[in-house]
């Protein structure tokens, strides 16, 4: 993962009510995701991780309760 | 650890009831995880991925997943056309669903509580417990099903029980057979009658979101806290 936060075209948009908190997108993009007291995932930063890591971040959870944006085309990428 | 994108094959794959498969997928290493952590398979070729916690423990090349296929959605199919030597696509270790570190010195006494394949998670994690790190508080496993048909690695967790004196099982079934000999109803209403240190107890739940709602108000009226509650929960 990277350390330096770097401009990324992938916006993230969580939807808390699908949330579980399994933790999985904060496995794999913790500088863009943190799980908050109330148990369930939050933002940090958005542009933590490199659009990649949020991809795949937003793909590993169970919930599919992660959306990802890409802004220049202001196309939905996942879920698809 | 940091999760991480692995290439795994089929190395077994057989039916362990009804709907519930094993899976054994071989990746290219050695693999080290927490006991209680989930891999996410890609199901489908635009990335769809499903969550199947690790029924194994760690420190081999295999790891063993345990997959309910009754919802019948993308996963679930996925999983029934996999075929020994196919390859697959592994995203892991994820997920905080574990036993703390702090709890291994201790000898408090632990409530495991899984309905359906919320077992999975939690055989690994006192597998665990008891065989690897001798643990000496006791420890209780509820599993909550519907069916005796559902039911596996019962053998399995019955020798773990004749094997150390201080793991106690119980089975629980909805809706069970008229010969069943076991306890009948909801996990709840055997946690209930149970006579536990709930002060000093720590709880790991996992399962169908209604139970984890419903055994986690039981067990703070129980006066188990808060912070010694965790769960998983299963859509």
């Amino acid at each position: 993962m990277n350390d330096e936060p770097v401009m990324t075209k992938y916006k993230v948009v969580v939807d808390k009510n699908k949330c579980i908190g399994s933790g999985s997108c904060v496995d794999l993009a913790n500088l863009t995701f943190r799980i908050g007291t109330d148990g369930k995932v939050g933002l940090i930063d958005q542009d933590g991780n490199s659009d990649e890591e949020k991809l795949l971040a937003a793909q590993s959870c169970p919930m599919i309760a992660i959306k990802i944006i890409n802004t220049e085309t202001g196309e939905t990428v996942w879920p698809r | 650890m940091s999760a991480k994108k692995m290439l795994g094959r089929v190395n077994y794959k057989t039916s362990l009831s009804g709907k519930t498969w094993l899976v054994g997928i071989e990746l290219e290493e050695v693999v080290s995880f927490l006991p209680g952590q989930f891999v996410s398979l890609k199901v489908n070729k635009e990335g769809l991925r499903r969550s199947y916690s690790v029924a194994s423990l760690p420190g081999k090349k295999t790891i063993d997943l345990v997959i309910d296929v009754s919802p019948m959605g993308e996963g679930s199919k996925y999983i029934i056309d996999l075929k020994v030597g196919d390859s697959v696509e592994v995203l892991g270790f994820l997920g905080r669903f574990v036993v703390g570190e702090e709890v291994f010195a201790t000898e408090k006494e632990l409530l495991f509580v899984g309905t359906g394949t919320g077992v999975v998670p939690l055989k690994p994690m006192i597998d665990n417990l008891l065989v690897n790190r001798n643990f000496r508080g006791q420890v209780h496993l509820v599993w909550g099903m519907r069916y005796e048909s559902d039911l596996y690695w019962v053998k399995e967790i019955d020798k773990l029980q004749r094997d150390y004196e201080n793991f106690h099982f119980e089975t629980v079934l909805s809706k069970p057979g008229n010969d069943w000999p076991g306890k009948q109803g909801h996990v709840g209403e055997t946690i209930e009658k149970m006579s536990l240190q709930w002060k000093e107890m720590t709880a790991y739940l996992c399962g169908n979101p209604d139970m984890i709602v419903g055994v986690k108000e039981l067990l703070l009226k129980k006066g188990v806290p808060e912070v010694q509650i965790f769960y998983e929960r299963f859509a």
